[in-house]
């Protein structure tokens, strides 16, 4: 048996001869660049010293996680990360596929080019840029929103102090910025769908609704699968940037807008160790790896072509 | 027939506004952005951003373009990344995509799952600045320091592969019968059919490259190969940064950047990229039939 | 059955990899460990050698002789518009004295701080870099980051400096019995000034902010009255420190005893050093009782805790009327450009805390200190001990090329060539060099801040053990992470009166308490009960 199975693999090895030729440079790549320095994920169980290096540091057990269990916080600040990636897949995946199936069945040529690149563009700003302008127009006094509602006789609205609307505002803003740049999968996915499936159709006098319905979105529903599997790949991880400076990173809006990442860079703002990011990073990589594992799984006993690996 | 017109009618007005709408939205706060880098220190500082120059001034490019020698560099220096980044990068992800979309390729699930756990964990910064720096001398090469460690993405590759997993298997079958090679069949099939999804990969590839920063910070220590958006990144968080380590160190340290040159920099910074969308477009012609290459 | 085989093999075939690398990996990361013992063996070498054979030639003669070296050295901040042309004329004269040329790099002001550990860890070829306590001078040194240096060495090889430095400021940069670096040489204090504009004192009729009651009262007055700006514009946590300083702190004579933990103070005229939690003590209650009452009046903005201007900034754009300097530099260049955009805003400063003590800044704030891995510590202190105490050097690095950066006015002094002097500005490196007796002055400096700052300098600074006691976190890095996160989500808000304080208070101390205040508390007693015993002892 194991002969026959020595026989198969160097089988296999001469009939994927060119295939494995092609996979070479990847392989490499992702070996030197994310495998071999994955080993310092020993660093989270260290206490790192410059002279020890990552081989000769000691060891010390779980001591660099304590900080994140101490008070409690963690899971709160871990319930936020995960529901506000709920919001952001769900908002976010829905616009750009509105928008893919709009732009795609419009025909203003001109149009189109125009409006796409408009709506590419928030995708530049940077989050710094963004958290200046929101507070030009959110601040108490002299905020453009609230200047407006003094000259409309409207008692002022004290944003930086009212947690709660601040969820919306930044799956809103999160939206708003990344939206241009979904729509482009989409949109080429939808442009890759066999142009006679439409003729087909319309000669069967299906309306554009009901082209759509039928052809456009049951297309989409590999790319949309792989896109949302993605996602949930990083599903306990916030971008940071964007929740410390659209927030101007204000203590009172914690409790709505605090995820892991704003947490831990806070915590090690007076004590930075190596030891402790790398727990941070592996506590989120290992709740990561879970969510996937199940998904992915999931996903493949319902049609294999759909996961992930 | 009148019916269908109808609600073609219905789809198009919808269609329209709301692009529109969402159109204007996306591109108020830039056109902020660039009203602002026309306009007077004093202005913005007192009165705030606003759409139309309050007080006209050109004083910030002027003192950008005082020493042109810094920008000049590092727009050479961007789009050298970005052009090779997104040409090399684009070869390899597809071909990668391509291998594993490959049914008959038993390893697939395997390659992909060695690909794509990658994501997932990571050993941070500490022994992947080690590596680059100790083993792979990156600080020497700037030039190669500022395109290596963003040639592959795993998400790029794995959208790739689900695009070419929905082209039918039948045209890829008769190609092999032909007698043509795996490589073959990616050079001569799969590329041409995949223009949409290539277009958008190279366009993701190079907006990457050319919004990166990063590999500046790390790498790079002769300012004269700074990228463009090091420069922004620096000039946007320098008010932040300098005045917590003048508090930190009780010394004095340099001017604070004013408010419309950081803007005129988010202008320059942003620069040609946003041409490149409009120009790629063309690939994303729909309905781009499976007859059509192979006849 | 198959499928697992396949399985565990390709799964071994993983681990075997993982093992080459990791093998790899050792073999290539042990002989630098080796390298770097050696290199500390050899310097230790030199050092005893040095010590030995005293009766024989010159040994700073004998490491010029050696051959040219270049060092390569790291300051802050990003290389200004003539970095190279004054490093060039600096390189011309090391070369010329000491067969030396300096390769002086830059590291960015943005994240600096994390780079600046990473160049550690990496161990990259670098043979000197500026440091300092607040870039974490302690935790680099324990780990070592840094060469420790003998006395003999810095005898033999920076005389000078030797000389010039009292045993005080060598005992500040020494951690666990080992020197760590050259330390500055320059006593300084920060003044903290209040400075109002001068129109508005006009129009609201205040004459005279002598102490904390009338800076209350101005403030509410301006807030009242005026609606077009803000009275004072504190937000971030640097400003609110300063806020703390200027309404309890000083007042007090308090000191935190560990950075970014300003709820545990000691009073530095406490003979006992008691370390004490601030919340415990009445008046800072009071103080809290007095910003509330500032933030309902409207001094600062309902979303100050959002912005990220610093007050100076806002005062600088005509929106508030209040700021605080804590240096007569910083007042005379911003009322400059405030009298430029209207000569009515003429400003004024007071110091609304007179005869508070004030604590000159310790050796380990800036110094400069050895690479664990440098093949040239002789040159490196060779080097410094010009920079320090050379005053051709000294200018230099400091001011510039004269008649391009600057003008000396006598000894002492000197006027900038504007703006060719922004164009240079000194290398920050410079910090570490400081050395008050070959210090120029900006002639320009009015002579009543000048005698104010000398008068605070001489008067009301006080000598205490608490200037260079740091907190070793070794074994708190986990509390000293909650505490401080602790602190940056409730403190703030609490101190600008933002949110209801006593209830907000009391969660911030059920949350310190779980996050382990107490023990911290009894360490840093421990450890400062110890440091100033060694201290006076050795007085």
């Amino acid at each position: 048996m194991v002969r026959m199975k020595d026989k198969t693999f160097f089988d296999r090895l001469k009939e994927y001869k060119t295939l494995l030729l092609m996979l070479l440079p990847a392989t490499l790549f992702f070996v030197v660049f994310s495998y071999i320095p994955m080993l310092g994920i020993g660093i989270a169980f260290q206490k790192y010293s410059f002279s020890g290096g990552i081989l000769h540091s000691p060891w010390v057990g779980l001591d660099n996680f304590k900080f994140m269990f101490m008070t409690g916080d963690i899971f709160n600040v871990t319930k936020n990360t995960l529901l506000y990636n709920i919001l952001f897949i769900i908002v976010n995946n829905v616009l750009e596929i509105v928008c893919a199936i709009v732009l795609a069945e419009l025909s203003g040529k001109y149009f189109k080019r125009i409006t796409q690149s408009m709506m590419f563009l928030p995708y530049f700003i940077s989050w710094v840029v963004v958290g200046a302008f929101m507070y030009n127009v959110l601040n108490y006094e002299f905020g453009a929103f609230n200047t407006l509602l003094k000259s409309l006789q409207i008692e002022s609205y004290d944003f930086y102090n009212k947690p709660g609307i601040w969820i919306l505002i930044i799956v809103v803003i999160c939206a708003w910025k990344s939206f241009g740049y979904g729509t482009i999968i989409y949109l080429s996915a939808v442009m890759g769908i066999d142009g006679e499936m439409y003729d087909a159709a319309e000669i069967d006098g299906a309306n554009i609704f009901q082209s759509i319905r039928h052809i456009t979105v049951p297309c989409l529903v590999p790319t949309t699968v792989i896109l949302v599997l993605l996602s949930m790949g990083n599903i306990f991880r916030g971008d940071f940037s964007m929740f410390y400076q659209v927030t101007g990173n204000n203590p009172v809006l914690y409790s709505a807008t605090d995820v892991i990442d704003t947490y831990v860079t806070r915590s090690l703002v007076t004590s930075s160790e190596f030891g402790m990011t790398a727990a941070a990073g592996l506590y989120q990589s290992v709740l990561c790896f879970v969510i996937i594992m199940v998904f992915n799984t999931l996903i493949k006993k319902y049609n294999k072509d759909y996961s992930l690996f | 027939m009148s019916k269908k017109n109808t609600s073609l009618r219905i789809f198009n007005i919808m269609g329209y506004s709301m692009i529109t709408i969402l159109a204007v939205i996306s591109v108020i706060p830039f056109l902020m952005i660039i009203s602002s880098s026309v306009t007077a220190e004093r202005s913005i500082l007192r009165d705030g951003y606003s759409l139309i120059p309050r007080e006209f001034s050109t004083q910030a490019y002027e003192k950008i373009f005082g020493f042109p020698d810094d920008v000049i560099k590092a727009y050479a220096i961007t789009i050298f990344n970005t052009v090779a980044g997104a040409v090399t990068g684009l070869f390899l992800t597809s071909m990668t995509a391509y291998v594993l979309s490959r049914k008959h390729f038993a390893w697939r699930n395997k390659f992909s799952f060695f690909f794509y756990f990658t994501t997932l964990f990571s050993g941070g910064i500490v022994p992947w600045y080690i590596l680059c720096v100790r083993y792979l001398h990156f600080k020497d090469i700037p030039m190669v320091a500022q395109v290596a460690p963003y040639l592959l993405s795993v998400f790029n590759i794995l959208i790739i592969k689900s695009f070419i997993q929905s082209i039918p298997d039948a045209i890829t079958e008769s190609a092999k019968i032909d007698g043509a090679g795996d490589f073959r069949i990616y050079i001569q099939l799969i590329i041409p059919l995949s223009k949409p999804v290539l277009a958008s990969i190279a366009l993701f590839i190079a907006i990457g490259y050319w919004n990166d920063w990063y590999l500046s910070f790390m790498f790079v220590e002769n300012s004269s190969y700074y990228s463009l958006q090091f420069y922004l990144y620096k000039i946007l968080s320098a008010a932040e940064a300098l005045a917590r380590i003048s508090s930190l160190s009780g010394n004095h340290v340099g001017e604070m950047p004013k408010e419309n040159v950081k803007m005129a920099m988010a202008v320059i910074a942003t620069g040609p990229i946003i041409l490149l969308y409009p120009f790629l477009q063309k690939y994303f012609v729909k309905g781009l039939t499976i007859g059509a290459v192979k006849g | 059955m198959k499928r697992i085989l396949c399985r565990t093999s390709s799964a071994m075939a993983l681990l075997l990899a993982a093992i080459m690398i990791l093998a790899g990996c050792g073999s290539a990361v042990s002989p630098e460990g080796t390298a770097q013992t050696a290199s500390q063996e050899v310097s230790q070498a030199t050092a005893q050698a040095t010590t030995q054979a005293t009766a024989p030639a010159d040994p700073v003669a004998e490491e010029i002789e050696k051959g040219p070296v270049t060092l390569i050295g790291y300051q802050f901040g990003d290389d200004t518009v003539d970095h190279k042309t004054v490093l060039a004329e600096v390189n011309k004269k090391l070369e010329q004295d000491i067969n030396t040329t300096l390769d002086l790099r830059g590291i960015p002001w943005t994240d600096a701080e994390k780079k600046y550990k990473l160049m550690f860890a990496s161990g990259e070829d670098f043979d000197f870099c500026y440091s300092g306590a607040w870039i974490g001078f302690n935790s680099v040194a324990t780990t070592n980051g840094y060469m420790p240096l003998s006395m003999d060495m810095v005898k033999t090889y920076a005389p000078d400096s030797y000389v010039a430095t009292s045993a005080d400021r060598w005992k500040q940069v020494t951690i666990k019995g080992n020197i760590y670096g050259l330390p500055n040489i320059n006593a300084k204090v920060k003044n903290v000034l209040t400075v109002f504009r001068g129109d508005i004192l006009k129009k609201y009729n205040i004459t005279s902010v002598t102490n904390r009651t009338e800076f209350v009262n101005a403030l509410l007055t301006i807030a009242k009255n005026d609606k077009d700006l803000l009275a004072w514009n504190v937000g971030n946590a640097e400003q609110n420190g300063r806020m703390r300083g200027i309404l309890y702190g000083q007042a007090r004579n308090l000191k935190d005893v560990i950075s970014g933990i300003p709820v545990l103070c000691v009073g530095l005229e406490d003979s006992s050093y008691k370390i004490f939690k601030t919340y415990d003590d009445p008046d800072y209650l009071e103080y809290l009782k007095t910003t509330k009452s500032l933030a309902d009046a409207g001094v600062w903005s309902k979303s100050a805790l959002a912005n990220k201007d610093a007050d100076e900034n806002n005062f600088l754009a005509e929106k508030s009327a209040v700021y605080i300097a804590d240096a007569f530099s910083t007042f005379d260049k911003n009322n400059a450009t405030t009298k430029a955009l209207n000569p009515e805003y003429e400003n004024k400063y007071f110091d609304i805390n007179p005869g508070h003590k004030l604590i000159p800044e310790g050796g380990n704030m800036s110094l400069i200190s050895i690479h664990a891995t440098s093949k040239h510590p002789e040159r490196v202190m060779m080097m410094f001990n010009l920079f320090e105490t050379n005053k051709e050097y000294f200018d230099l690095i400091n001011y510039g090329i004269e008649g391009t950066h600057y003008t000396a006015v006598g000894a002492d002094k000197y006027t900038a060539l504007l703006p060719k002097y922004n164009d240079f500005g000194g290398f920050t490196m410079a910090w570490g060099t400081n050395n008050s007796n070959l210090i120029r002055q900006d002639a320009s400096t009015p002579q009543d801040e000048i005698d104010f700052y000398n008068n605070s300098l001489k008067q009301d600074s006080i000598e205490t053990p608490l200037a260079t006691f740091t907190f070793d976190d070794t074994d708190y890095k986990n509390e000293i992470s909650v505490i401080g996160n602790v602190i940056s989500s409730y403190l703030l808000p609490i101190e600008l009166g933002l949110t209801d304080q006593t209830k907000g208070l009391e969660i911030m101390k059920q949350k310190l308490e779980a996050a382990g205040l107490d023990k911290v508390m009894a360490a840093a007693q421990a450890q400062l009960d110890a440091y100033v015993k060694e201290y006076s002892s050795t007085k």
